[in-house]
């Protein structure tokens, strides 16, 4: 997965294309001046869905920290199932909500199975692996999945759909990318910590993402050294789960905003990552991405590295007070476990340049 | 018995070790009063106090009996948990928290104006949410709080406690149970006679046992209430008491048999496999007299002798439009055990079918009572109780017209630290006394009749109804003489 970096004021692309300052906020960044603590405190920030666990569980991995033994990820069998179940869920509420039938009789006999009373003690059984796919299969439900922009759906969906007759298993153990594709809204807070050498330790923190959740955020803001900021592409065309009327775009410029701006973090290395770069490819390929942007050129709408870098000057336009030459800018694809590494030790390294810079 | 006292370090050692081979459970953590402490100071650390503090705060709603005080009580839930930008406010999706506003809006104009008397307000208002908030802390911060610092050190600290001493796996138990990494062997091998002692029993390790192949669902797992999938279920097992290769013999005397099948059974799944009992017999008289005096108050009174306490949580109409397909009377009971398995509570559905109409006598020439685990809002939560399951039919029918056939299937689970032979050896002790009780209670030992109904045998009006239990018959008769038998004429 290539990664393009791109910068509002310069078309070029360069790896690490740094903008100028544009202002020098004297009453701005009391906070971290982390030059000699032993602790680097990064939090992941971002709305919800735009892949902040995610990207944790990917570093946890590469850290060993994470599920690494086949004995731990049997753990996480369930919530794996509860996934699925979670998914068809709201797959046939979006049928009887959208006003599609589901086409085969056996179909609706399993979608009535699944609204009232499975459990995910039921999946372990193949014959429920056959049922679900027929479902997923099932011509009403293809026609929601093509509108899944109308309600809310994880991004795991089909992932977990084509993965059926593993899952249903009764030999079943979570994959490593099984358990990277399942969604868990976190709620709270969670960290971790590893060496970075020197002698020094970061600390990544994750936060849960909508809106209630943001007001934990404020608890970090005195004692954090960088933010790693996230952001979905490919929520161009989604609202809210908090709020079905809002469009998430917006939500992610604003709460941005928000977190960019504020004084405490004026001295603060920043990293905006654009995510999910793999899934805004395939869509782009069939919706249309000028459709949400009035100030976007028609004809490049299938040129991802067009778009990204339309997404990217929307973002950067937010800035009003953080020195552009601490912000970095960088697109991910999450699930992907060697983009994650590479794109994380990136801003491993530019956050301990921003250190050593002090 | 063994006594050995550790010294602090090695039984946090033990501890330690014990723990990774421990799967820990959410729903025991909240049972446990100062596990559930101890799970909340790690969700307020963690900034997630909130649905804590909604769970709790709905318990106590739900527990309230009177409509006003719950109705002031759902104002403040209201202010605190469910409206956007509310101090506490909970991460809802947009279509939970709609659906409560939506219904709050009906409920508060439903009471507008209206006196405390006459005020309503439905326990179930934040029932949905409270599911959704438990599954979020059971998928995403239960596992973090069981890796975390604060609940080792929470059971370094309780294991020190006199309770637990010297053998820190009791208090693993109370908050979840071993892993099963291997899968137990099944079939007849847990043959054990009554004579077995406590003693032989203690040494026996209790592994949870997953289900093998050829074990058998003894219900419909898609059903909280007893379906007609159910029905089905009980109508194969005694078309297949005859099959040698299912069933063994334990005893036969005259006109009647005790067997015990070469399959196990389970309720679910994940709590293993248990072989079940049936006891079968003839008897001459008219299957209804049999089916009245079972359905009677004697009867339930020795029944009740086995239980602390006992009330009914709800009925449940039937509705065979919305898949219930028999009317369901849900009951709760303490059970009245001893060591080692005190401390046992249920909670099942219950129900009755009459089954074979006989035009001849208007009549029904087959009456099934059916009762099965459920799970139900209201059941009192006790941390001190085990849930325990509990399966039985009882299958009484005509086989000519002066003589009659019963059946009585039993499974019981009764969960927690009891090795699985006592158990079923428990089981198979119990079926036989109960069957020779029925015998002695209800049939003339002379010519094998039914007895007649004696001067102080109940009239129906006096039959033991505290389970809604007639009542419950007399729906479903009047529902299948409704819907049913003009269907089945035409």
């Amino acid at each position: 997965m290539g990664n393009i970096v791109v910068s509002p004021h310069d078309k070029e692309g360069q790896h690490h294309m740094m903008a100028t300052p544009t202002s020098n906020n004297p009453n701005g960044g009391s906070a971290a001046t982390a030059k000699n603590k032993s602790e680097i405190t990064v939090l992941l920030l971002g709305a919800g869905e735009s892949g902040k666990s995610t990207l944790f569980k990917q570093v946890q991995f590469f850290h060993g920290v994470g599920i690494t033994h086949d004995q731990e990820r049997i753990e996480l069998i369930e919530i794996v199932r509860l996934n699925v179940l979670e998914n068809a869920k709201n797959l046939v509420a979006a049928t009887q909500h959208l006003n599609i039938p589901i086409e085969q009789p056996e179909n609706r006999e399993t979608a009535k199975l699944i609204i009232n009373s499975l459990n995910t003690n039921d999946l372990e059984d193949p014959s429920w692996s056959k049922r679900l796919y027929s479902l997923w299969k099932d011509a009403g439900i293809q026609k929601a999945y093509e509108n899944r922009e109308k309600f809310q759906l994880y991004d795991s969906t089909e992932y977990l759909f084509e993965n059926l007759d593993r899952i249903c298993s009764d030999k079943y153990v979570p994959t490593v990318v099984d358990v990277i594709r399942t969604r868990t809204k976190t709620i709270g807070i969670t960290d971790m910590k590893f060496d970075v050498g020197d002698g020094k330790q970061l600390r990544l923190v994750d936060v849960g993402g909508q809106r209630n959740e943001r007001r934990k955020w404020i608890h970090f803001f005195n004692t954090v050294d960088a933010v790693v900021f996230l952001t979905s592409l490919s929520e161009f065309d989604l609202n809210l789960y908090e709020d079905n009327g809002y469009w998430r775009v917006k939500e992610s410029l604003r709460v941005f905003n928000e977190v960019v701006n504020n004084a405490l973090f004026y001295k603060v290395p920043f990293v905006l990552l654009f995510n999910k770069r793999d899934l805004f490819e395939k869509k782009i390929a069939t919706k249309s991405f000028s459709k949400y942007f009035s100030g976007f050129n028609e004809a490049e709408e299938k040129n991802p590295v067009a778009c990204i870098e339309y997404m990217t000057k929307l973002f950067l336009n937010e800035i009003t007070e953080h020195p552009l030459d601490t912000v970095s800018v960088k697109t991910l694809s999450a699930i992907d476990h060697d983009n994650s590494k590479q794109v994380f030790e990136e801003v491993k390294q530019f956050i301990m340049t921003q250190q050593h810079r002090e | 018995m063994l006594a050995i006292h550790h010294h602090h370090k090695q039984q946090e050692h033990e501890l330690e070790s014990l723990k990774q081979n421990y799967k820990f459970n959410i729903e025991a953590v909240f049972d446990h009063e100062s596990a559930r402490d101890c799970f909340r100071k790690f969700l307020k650390d963690n900034l997630n106090e909130d649905p804590f503090m909604f769970y709790e705060m709905v318990e106590k709603y739900q527990k309230t009996r009177l409509d006003k005080n719950r109705f002031d009580m759902a104002v403040e839930i209201m202010n605190t948990f469910i409206v956007v930008s509310a101090k506490h406010e909970l991460n809802l999706s947009m279509t939970i928290r709609n659906d409560i506003l939506k219904n709050w809006k009906v409920i508060q104009e439903l009471n507008e104006g209206k006196s405390a008397e006459l005020m309503e307000c439905p326990t179930d208002l934040f029932q949905k949410a409270q599911n959704v908030i438990f599954s979020e802390l059971k998928q995403d911060n239960f596992p973090r709080f069981i890796d975390s610092e604060q609940f080792v050190k929470y059971l370094k600290k309780e294991a020190r406690k006199s309770q637990f001493k010297g053998s820190p796996a009791t208090l693993l138990d109370l908050l979840g149970s071993k892993k099963a990494m291997e899968r137990s062997d099944s079939g007849l091998s847990h043959e054990l006679t009554e004579s077995g002692s406590l003693e032989d029993m203690s040494v026996v390790e209790n592994k949870p046992s997953t289900i093998a192949d050829n074990d058998r669902p003894l219900v419909d797992p898609h059903s909280v209430y007893i379906s007609s999938k159910d029905y089905d279920i009980v109508n194969e097992l005694i078309s297949s008491l005859n099959d040698s290769s299912r069933w063994k013999v334990v005893e036969e005397k005259t006109g009647m048999k005790t067997l015990t099948s070469a399959h196990n059974y389970y309720l679910n799944p994940s709590d293993g496999a248990l072989p079940l009992i049936c006891f079968t017999g003839l008897a001459k008289g008219n299957h209804k007299e049999l089916f009245n005096l079972i359905f009677s108050q004697h009867f339930e009174k020795k029944m009740s002798a086995l239980q602390k306490r006992k009330l009914q949580l709800d009925y449940i109409k039937i509705n065979p439009e919305n898949g219930v397909d028999y009317p369901n009377s849900i009951i709760y009971s303490e059970l009245d055990t001893h060591f080692p398995i005190s401390k046992r509570d249920l909670v099942l559905a219950k129900t009755v079918i009459p089954d074979l109409y006989n035009p001849e006598t208007d009549d029904f020439d087959r009456y099934s009572i059916i009762q099965k685990p459920c799970t139900h809002q209201d059941a009192p939560i006790s941390k001190e109780f085990i849930r325990v399951s509990l399966f039985s039919a009882i299958i009484v029918e005509k086989k000519t017209n002066d003589t009659l056939r019963y059946y009585m299937f039993d499974f019981m689970d009764l969960k927690g630290k009891v090795p699985k032979k006592l158990l079923s050896g428990i089981a198979r002790f119990a079926a036989k006394e109960f069957h020779k009780y029925l015998q002695k209670q209800f049939i003339n030992p002379r010519d094998g009749r039914i007895k007649s109904p004696s001067a102080d045998s109940p009239t129906e009006e006096e039959l033991y109804s505290s389970e809604g239990m007639v009542e419950l018959l007399h729906d479903h008769i009047n529902y299948i003489r409704e819907h049913i038998l003009p269907k089945n004429t035409l």
